[in-house]
């Protein structure tokens, strides 16, 4: 399915800039692909409704590749065959991983993917890290920030519930090197299936760390199946902080452990901690949150949350870039188009720099817990303290 | 259709096609479950090792970078290929970096078995391996640059072998089911075809047996369309049978026939019988003359050719007795007895001497005797107040002189042939006197030449000890004892020959001194 964005563009007589988006707009990863679709399309509808750049409108083509690394190969291969100005906002590690050999392959073109949805280390390290811009921090920033929290903490014991595929296997070896760096090794690790639901039975890697009695849990895996453990690690007993990482779509794995609370009249919510690369979508002394409610707000059903917040920043970095090119633009100018940002802030408190080493704009790790039914930015971690 | 599913025929065919069928299936599926297992095996190990191998080529750069999501990635990839249970991946360390378990890698493959006996690997190794959750596997161990980068470890699951050979012997034996039914289904239209006509046939022969044979039976028709359609066994046997049928119609009308030219055969020699009775004479009156005599006549056939007689003179106080016996049996014996004894009679009557009456009476029989007929005749002439007898033996066997105290006595024989060989015959007399105390027995071979049930003849022995035994009964009631000695001799058994048997008893005085 392709969807474009394109509801102001006929207005422009210039070409537009085509940008290729694909997501999981289907299946169980689907509110990612839509939530961050929608931030970024939220601001790009704002920039063509303004004149574009230099006159020329954005025209982003989303297509569903349902989460699925094939699906987002051909659906590359489709922008590379209907020659879009760059790639944009793909969702996932696994897919990502999988896409980066055609960006090596089309490398005279060039064609280079910014802001990829994941933290994954292969889009930052060769040999593909020259074609992939990201804003987001990475995994291993992710994880290694929630063992050093957690080392701190004196819970040196951290297991790793992960998605049995590159996104989890990703955050798996973000947690390892971070434990690596205290001489300490990861405590007991269980797997799961990519796609698997809420409803299906986490017990059995539930035991396999419980077993292991750690201090700490960190899960690497998406919404449904990270709550269906926490579900069953506590039901089992094991009521040690569980932390989730940004990839987890927050809302939604709230929205499920309180529906379950409430159905069982048990709180599922304590102890957990989620890891976040952008500010809390509410925090509105950022002028980027401010600037987000005000364009999300004019939207009919707006998905609020830390993914569409990034989507929108996201989105606001390349039209930055993409006025930074000048009105010359092509796909070979935007590179140094890129280098150009320095100490750029996009309203969220933290200056971004690129260059031809830096090719990741953000560092910053936000750390959440659920306090009253909703994610709040954790100020003390002392109530963790073992 | 349930004739049919009871028909032997069916059965036989059916037991015979359910034992071939259970053969090749049971040969098919050995042959087939060995062959494939082999094959597929082979095939899995060679498929693992090219798999370990070309992730072993692949993971050089991504171990050394320290890029476990991109091998992970890569190792996913595999997983996808049938038969490949898991794939592991070791860093130089033993450390596993990436892995295809789901919730977690078994105690079996924490530490690598291979690796366990030999701590460094120069080339590919396999060994097989029995995994919780994926049962037995090929498990397959390649070193990454001698091992100095780390391990790549290839299960192939050899269960999925053992599915693949059951859901190929499960669709041989829905093949081998499906040719099995259709096979059913020929042998059925078969056995319809053999079994309609042979039922047609059956059903045939059972109506022919309760047929009248007047006519062709109903199904002649159709049996007759099936002997022209069938060319095969069936066509011919419904042919015998038409032909069968034909002839017993042939058969039955001749016998049809036969039995009313018999029926009318005998209704004529029943009237031929009554007329030779007729000629025959009636018992003897009461007369006032002093003898007594009795005869019977018993035919082999309707009609016989014996032929006894009298002719009482009373104004010269004489009986003329005769008994004969023309030669053969049936209607030409009866007759020429019937015209011997026409002929007899009205020479007799003429009052002639013995002699000439039979010349003569034999001179008219040899005339026109084409058929060479003859008969042999006692003649005698009895005075009855003297008791003289004159007679003439015509080729006859000689009658007894029974005496009362049971002496017998043979009539001398007198000359003269019998009557209707020679025209020229000539014919002499011999005299003799009865008295009282004897009786004149007078008998045809058919007497003597009677048979028991064990084809013995009766013989003149034992009629002259019959004759002893009963010597001075009167006629008749030597008569009656004879009847009974010949019912007791035959068993009811049919004659062989007539018998005709006179007794003839005088009244006078016997004078001889005492």
């Amino acid at each position: 399915m392709v969807s474009i964005l394109f509801s102001v563009t006929s207005l422009f007589a210039t070409p537009p800039i085509v940008i290729g988006m694909s997501c999981a707009t289907s299946g169980h990863a689907q509110y990612l692909g839509k939530a961050l679709s929608q931030g970024s399309s939220v601001y790009f509808d704002y920039v063509n409704r303004h004149g574009g750049i230099y006159g020329r409108p954005i025209q982003l083509i989303i297509k569903d590749d349902g989460y699925d690394p094939i699906r987002a190969v051909q659906n590359t291969v489709w922008f590379i065959q209907n020659n879009v100005d760059l790639l944009y906002g793909f969702v996932g590690t696994p897919t990502v991983t999988r896409v980066l050999p055609l960006l090596k392959l089309y490398q005279d073109r060039p064609l280079y993917l910014f802001f990829p949805f994941t933290g994954a280390q292969p889009q930052r390290e060769p040999p593909y890290g020259q074609f992939v811009y990201n804003l987001r921090a990475s995994y291993q920033q992710e994880t290694m920030g929630l063992v050093d929290h957690f080392v701190k903490l004196n819970r040196k014991r951290i297991a790793v519930f992960y998605q049995l595929d590159a996104y989890g296997r990703s955050g798996w070896n973000g947690i390892r090197k971070g434990l690596e760096k205290y001489g300490l090794d990861i405590a007991a690790e269980a797997t799961y299936k990519r796609g698997s639901s809420f409803e299906a039975s986490y017990m059995s890697p539930a035991k396999i760390i419980a077993a292991s009695q750690p201090d700490a849990v960190i899960t690497i895996g998406a919404y449904e199946a990270c709550a269906g453990f926490i579900r069953d690690a506590r039901d089992i007993g094991l009521d040690v902080p569980i932390a989730n990482i940004s990839f987890v779509n927050s809302e939604s794995l709230l929205k499920l452990v309180l529906d379950h609370s409430q159905k069982t009249e048990k709180d599922y919510t304590l102890n957990l901690i989620n890891s976040q690369v952008v500010p809390h979508y509410e925090d509105s002394h950022y002028p980027a949150v401010k600037e987000y409610q005000e364009l999300m707000s004019g939207l009919h059903d707006p998905l609020y949350g830390f993914v569409s917040f990034e989507g929108f920043l996201n989105a606001k970095l390349l039209v930055h870039i993409l006025k930074k090119a000048g009105p010359d633009f092509d796909r070979k100018t935007i590179a140094d188009a890129v280098q150009i940002i320095q100490n750029y802030d996009l309203g969220i408190h933290s200056p971004i720099t690129f260059s031809r080493e830096r090719r990741q704009g953000l560092d910053r790790v936000y750390y959440m817990t659920v306090y009253q039914e909703r994610f709040v930015e954790i100020k003390d971690w002392s109530q963790w303290k073992k | 259709m349930e004739k049919i599913i009871r028909s032997r025929l069916f059965q036989k065919t059916f037991l015979a096609i359910v034992i071939i069928f259970t053969c090749i299936t049971a040969i098919a599926a050995v042959f087939f479950s060995v062959t494939l297992y082999t094959n597929v095996l082979s095939e899995y190990r060679s498929k693992g090792t090219a798999i370990a191998k070309s992730i072993t080529d692949s993971s050089v750069e991504l171990i050394i970078n320290a890029n476990p999501e991109t091998l992970q990635s890569i190792v996913d990839q595999y997983l996808e290929i049938s038969g490949v249970a898991y794939v592991l991946v070791r860093n130089a360390n033993g450390e596993i970096i990436s892995h295809t378990f789901i919730p977690e890698i078994p105690l079996e493959l924490r530490q690598d078995p291979i690796l366990e006996k030999s701590k460094s690997l120069e080339s590919l190794q396999i060994t097989s391996l029995r995994i919780p959750g994926h049962g037995p596997v090929i498990h397959i161990t390649s070193p990454i640059i001698s091992g100095l980068v780390g391990y790549v470890h290839i299960g192939m699951e050899t269960r999925s072998i053992l599915v693949l050979v059951r859901s190929v012997l499960i669709k041989l034996f829905v093949i081998i089911a499906v040719v099995f039914l259709v096979s059913i289904g020929i042998m059925w239209t078969i056995i319809m075809k053999i079994a309609a006509p042979l039922n047609q046939v059956t059903q045939y022969t059972r109506r022919l047996s309760v047929h009248d044979f007047e006519s062709h039976s109903p199904d002649y028709e159709d049996l007759e369309r099936l002997s022209t359609s069938s060319k095969d066994e069936i066509g011919s046997l419904a042919m015998a049978f038409t032909h069968l049928e034909n002839q017993l119609i042939h058969y039955i009308q001749n016998l049809k026939e036969t039995i009313s030219a018999k029926e009318k055969i005998e209704k004529e020699l029943a009237i031929a019988r009554d007329i030779q009775k007729g000629i025959l004479p009636k018992p003897l009156e009461k007369t006032k003359m002093a003898f007594e005599l009795d005869a019977f006549v018993q035919t082999s056939k309707e009609v016989g050719g014996d032929l006894y007689d009298y002719i009482v003179k009373e104004e010269k106080e004489k009986v003329y007795v005769i008994v004969g016996d023309v030669s053969g049996k049936g209607v030409p014996a009866a007759l020429f007895m019937a015209m011997t004894t026409t002929l007899l009679r009205s020479r007799i009557a003429e009052e002639e001497s013995l002699p000439e009456i039979l010349r003569k009476v034999n001179a008219l029989l040899c005339a026109n005797n084409d058929n060479c007929m003859f008969v042999t005749l006692f003649l005698g002439e009895m005075d009855v107040k003297s008791g003289e007898l004159v007679y003439c033996l015509a080729g006859h066997p000689s009658p007894f002189i029974v005496r009362s105290d049971g002496h017998l006595a043979e009539l001398p024989i007198t000359q003269g042939i019998a009557l209707g060989i020679d025209p020229d015959g000539v014919y002499a007399t011999h005299t003799l006197t009865l008295n009282s105390s004897e009786t004149l027995f007078l008998f045809t071979d058919g007497m003597t030449d009677m048979k028991s049930p064990n084809d013995e003849f009766y013989s003149v022995t034992n009629l002259r000890h019959f004759l002893q035994k009963n010597a001075g009964k009167a006629p008749m009631a030597l008569l009656g004892c004879l009847k009974e000695e010949i019912e007791q001799y035959t068993q009811g058994n049919p004659l062989y020959d007539d018998i005709t048997v006179m007794a003839v008893h005088s009244s006078v005085p016997d004078n001889t001194p005492t």
